[in-house]
């Protein structure tokens, strides 16, 4: 979720109007979002990653005026005719583009502004600037009309920070091409943005010419480019873009957008008109509130209400009035609705093999052993070569450490860690473990497993615990002698129920204990209690 | 009660053997006991003041491991006897540059070139100090002193002093022997109380204050132990526990959840993917219905207006979020009408591991299923949640984001230490999840509750890896 930072000053100078922090927080969690700083900037966390607009700090301050009560309605901007043109070719990948130019009075901070808006936005919203990436140059060397088109990889120019260089070299060289590179991968041709004497401007998404891409306090007319993948999201960020310069005193210049076949004028500001549903706004709110109220308070939040509801062009959230339900919602401030009980009859419970799986713990306590609770992923070698067996597991395609790799795939490997972890510990130690592990048909399995460490431990005090827990869930078991990699030749056994192995006992081998640095026996069993309870309801 | 009664066993074998002063050797030998226990005991008794000891120190000389090897000036003079020798070669034995000096004192030899050669005396020499090294370890006679001091000044003796404890029985302990410790019984054994040979005996009394052996006994785990608590609350208030698989596909755990397949939403749910893992079977009139609600909407709705992927939504990760479970639910044929339902899951999230965040976490999440269900019920119910887990009425609701739910809310408690802590998240599950789910015209109150974090206030752990404590220390003195 973005963090956007802005100077305290600018700040409410857009504002107009000094509030506290206190104030300051209650207003931004009408919009789900979080200050996270305030002392000489403002840092505001966004949970809301369908609100792009308010991350700008124009289109923040521009939605508290509204819920402050300083200015309400459809929140808009003025736009110019268009008076110059960008013809987009197609461009096979990328094919979406909107752009403008805007004329006004360039700073230091309102550009530091710009940039960290651009940087955030095309991160997150634009999705690392797969769906959507922003241009910003200065218009005043460009030949119109621009051009939006594909070229060969052997073109070259210089781009902001390097070398002349080939649009191949980019990608595989400069460090932004090493970056997002990946997004034009396969491409046979490159998106390029080009003026009428044929100077690049660009090579989106990855990066800008040094000669005609750069913008600094000194430009006083902006040329803005949006492209991506999303027709919609590229409008709206044209619209987000646009309503953040007007907001700082800039003329918003319209261009004709020209595609092969057909034309759009952008930034597009046309607002989406949407019915609200008041039979809605009753059913989930129950607050009764009359139209011009909910519209009242709709306008807070910077809709307009002419007739139907006016959606600012710079969001693209209300998909459903359930939407805007939400929006009046917030308005009128949750901390003021009445909470209503749910009343509602119905018999609560859990699962029999969950009662079943509590009371096997129930009994593993009252024979002196201490519970365990462990995470589930878990490196692959520890369940099978250091436990001398081999197992297909359920790997992960992509993580952090080896150590949280795979799931685990049965219990009595986690034992044998825990124990190795608690070698300064007094022995005896004995421990166990009820939970879930994961097949390789990745099915989950819901297993037991107790390990004993001291000096004398044997298998028998394995049939001990067994003879105590299978006497108290009411079954017999069979021990069928069976030789298992994990333990002394001699010393390991199945378990059987209505002749159907349910699980193990045994000496742990002494190369397991090896394997896990461990300086005494150690004896162990598992029990799969899905299958034991399925045997014990199926009898 | 006599203090005879009090008598350790120990003491009672000791104390009978002092009818004259004994030092700890001798008692052992006599008692058979290890000097140890001899010593114990001697200590107790004399706390009861039957005996007292007295502690001597005395001193004596031993032969260091240089001493040992005897007298340099004795070796060097015999090599020397049997032929002249290089000085330097003489130097290599230890303590021959000294020896040579002190030969030479003494006439024995004589250095002529780097040369060294016996004179004629040298066969008569004798060496006083030579016949005090062999007598070691012992304690030097008078005549002895001034070879004792130049031994030990050249490291070849080294003064040990040896504590000798002698003790010596009271009057108090003589009357206790003398009144007979026969009569004490240690055990009553089953035998006493066949034949009542038990009666007439004293029983020693016991040291009921002293440190008794460790006992490590069984007991839950104390996160799961909490867990089981949030459970049986759930129960308590009416709600039914549902389940779902660990590995799920993305249909399940985000899909079915109207969380568009290319949205940022997914971000931080990007999870852990499963290895090879084949496509899942998902039944197509679901997948169908939810495919519709992506691309067109479902009634009221424009939906996300892209191209939904059915084989992306058949990849297999490991659940990001309980609400999965609940998204089955929804689904399933044995959903109730009115209902409450619960899951307490293990999800996973690709993150890094610190203090605060585990790739494996814990959720309880769950769903209200009824017609008729307004946002001031989700609030009345999160109010309850907030007084049921977290203990407080304290609490604060604002709006809040989730891809799911509209309107969503997210839930504050106030902790008397910590201030306001985030409890959770919720909402109404939004028409365009339950319809191709539900497809029926219900109201579904969704919540989650991060259960961990409530773990880790309610057992006051700083560390969220400690949830999964790998000390078996601290388990064995977990608080219950």
């Amino acid at each position: 979720m973005p963090t956007l930072t802005y100077d305290k000053k600018d700040f409410f100078s857009l504002l107009g109007k000094l509030v506290s922090e206190e104030e300051l927080v209650d207003l931004l969690s009408c919009l789900k979002a979080e200050l996270t700083e305030y002392g000489e900037n403002i840092s505001v966390e966004f949970n809301d990653t369908n609100l792009p607009w308010i991350w700008s700090v124009e289109g923040l301050t521009a939605m508290l005026r509204g819920l402050l009560g300083v200015e309400k309605g459809l929140a808009t901007v003025d736009v110019k005719k268009p008076e110059r043109q960008a013809i987009v070719d197609k461009v096979a990948g990328r094919p979406f583009v909107a752009t403008f130019v805007a004329k006004g009075k360039m700073s230091d901070a309102l550009l530091e502004n710009l940039i960290q808006l651009q940087e955030k936005f095309c991160e997150s919203f634009g999705k690392k600037r797969q769906k959507v990436s922003v241009g910003l140059y200065p218009a005043k060397n460009i030949a119109f009309p621009v051009r939006y088109t594909e070229v060969e990889g052997s073109l070259a120019f210089t781009p902001l920070d390097g070398e002349h260089m080939s649009i191949k070299d980019i990608l595989e060289k400069h460090p932004k091409g090493k970056e997002y590179g990946k997004l034009l991968e396969g491409m046979k041709k490159f998106p390029v943005f080009m003026d009428a004497n044929n100077h690049i401007l660009s090579l989106p998404p990855i990066i800008n010419s040094e000669d005609m891409g750069k913008v600094d306090a000194s430009t006083k007319e902006l040329f803005f480019d949006a492209t991506g993948t999303d027709e919609k999201a590229v409008r709206q960020t044209a619209a987000i873009f646009a309503f953040a310069l007007a907001s700082r005193g800039f003329t918003i210049e319209a261009m004709n957008v020209s595609y092969p076949k057909h034309n759009v004028v952008m930034p597009d500001l046309t607002p989406q008109e949407v019915k609200l549903d008041m039979g809605l706004v009753d059913s989930l709110l129950d607050l009764d509130i009359s139209e011009p109220t909910a519209k009242g308070l709709l306008e807070k939040m910077r809709y307009g209400t002419k007739g139907a509801i006016q959606v600012p062009a710079m969001r693209s959230d209300i998909m459903h009035n359930v939407d805007l339900v939400e929006d009046v919602a917030a308005a009128y401030g949750y901390g003021k609705m009445e909470p209503v009980p749910v009343t509602s009859h119905s018999i609560g419970g859990t699962t029999p093999l969950q009662e079943f799986a509590d009371d096997v713990r129930m009994l593993l306590v009252g024979t002196g052993y201490q519970e365990i609770f462990s995470a589930m992923l878990t490196n692959p070698k520890s369940m099978t070569k250091d436990m001398r067996t081999k197992a297909k597991l359920v790997e992960l395609e992509a993580f952090y450490s080896s150590s949280y790799s795979a799931l685990r795939n049965w219990l009595t490997p986690v034992l044998v860690q825990f124990l190795t972890q608690n070698k300064h510990v007094d022995y005896p130690q004995h421990v166990f473990e009820e939970g879930l592990v994961t097949n390789e048909k990745l099915q989950d399995e819901r297993k037991l497993a107790f390990a004993s460490a001291h000096n004398d431990v044997s298998a028998t005090e394995m049939k001990e615990v067994l003879d105590f827990v299978f006497g108290a869930v009411g079954t017999k078991y069979e021990v069928k002698e069976k030789d298992l990699d994990w333990c002394i030749p001699g010393r390991s056994a199945e378990i059987l129920v209505n002749k159907h192995p349910v699980g193990w006992f045994g000496e742990l081998h002494p190369e397991v204990l090896a394997n896990a640095k461990l300086e005494v026996p150690v004896a162990a069993a598992e029990i799969d209690l899905g299958r034991l309870h399925d045997y014990l309801t199926a009898s | 009660m006599s203090l005879a009664q009090s008598l350790h066993p120990l003491e009672r074998q000791v104390l009978p053997l002092l009818k004259t002063a004994k030092t700890v050797p001798e008692l052992a030998a006599e008692s058979g006991l290890p000097e140890v226990s001899v010593v114990r005991a001697l200590q107790w008794l004399e706390k009861k003041k039957l005996v007292t000891t007295k502690t001597s120190k005395e001193t004596h000389f031993d032969a260091t491991e240089r001493g040992k090897q005897g007298l340099p000036e004795k070796a060097v003079l015999e090599l020397v006897i049997q032929r002249p020798q290089a000085i330097k070669d003489l130097g290599q034995i230890q303590g021959g540059q000294a020896a040579i000096g002190v030969l030479r004192q003494q006439g024995l030899i004589t250095v002529n070139k780097g040369n060294v050669e016996a004179t004629p005396e040298a066969s008569k020499a004798t060496f006083p100090e030579e016949s005090l090294l062999k007598k070691m370890p012992c304690v030097p006679a008078k005549d002895d002193k001034a070879a004792a001091l130049s031994l030990q000044r050249r490291g070849l003796i080294k003064e040990e002093s040896k504590k000798t404890v002698k003790a010596f029985i009271t009057d108090a302990g003589k009357k206790i022997v003398q009144q007979g410790l026969a009569k004490m019984a240690d055990q009553l054994t089953p035998q006493m109380l066949q034949d009542g040979s038990w009666k007439g005996k004293n029983f020693r009394r016991y040291d009921l204050t002293s440190v008794a052996p460790r006992l490590h006994g069984g007991k839950l785990q104390p996160y799961k132990k909490f867990l089981d608590s949030v459970r049986k609350q759930f129960i308590s208030l009416g709600f039914q526990e549902m389940d779902g698989p660990i590995v799920e596909s993305d249909f399940w755990d985000m899909d079915a959840l109207y969380m568009p397949q290319f949205h940022s939403a997914r971000d931080i749910h990007e999870g852990y993917y499963v290895k090879n893992a084949p496509l899942a079977d998902i039944d197509s009139g679901v997948m169908k219905r939810v495919k519709e609600a992506h691309e067109k909407g479902v009634k009221g709705s424009t939906g996300w207006q892209y191209d939904f992927d059915i084989d992306h939504s058949k990849r297999q990760l490991l659940r990001t979020q309980g609400t999965a479970c609940s998204a089955r639910m929804l689904a399933s044929k044995d959903l109730k009408i009115p209902g409450k339902y619960f899951a307490m899951s293990r999800c996973f999230r690709y993150d890094v591991i610190d203090a605060t965040h585990l790739p494996d976490f814990n959720q309880v999440e769950g769903i209200v299923v009824d017609k008729n269900l307004t946002l001031r019920h989700m609030i009345g119910l999160l109010k309850q949640f907030a007084k049921t887990f977290a203990h407080t009425e304290e609490v604060k609701v604002v709006p809040g984001y989730f891809p799911f739910t509209e309107p969503s809310v997210e839930l504050f408690a106030k902790h008397p230490d910590l201030g306001w802590i985030e409890l959770g998240g919720a909402g109404l599950f939004r028409p365009e999840l339950v319809q191709p789910l539900a497809q029926k015209d219900v109201q579904v109150l969704a919540w989650g509750i991060g259960v961990d974090r409530l773990g880790m206030f309610n057992l006051g752990i700083k560390d969220i890896r400690n949830l999964f404590s790998k000390d078996l220390a601290y388990l064995r003195k977990a608080k219950v």
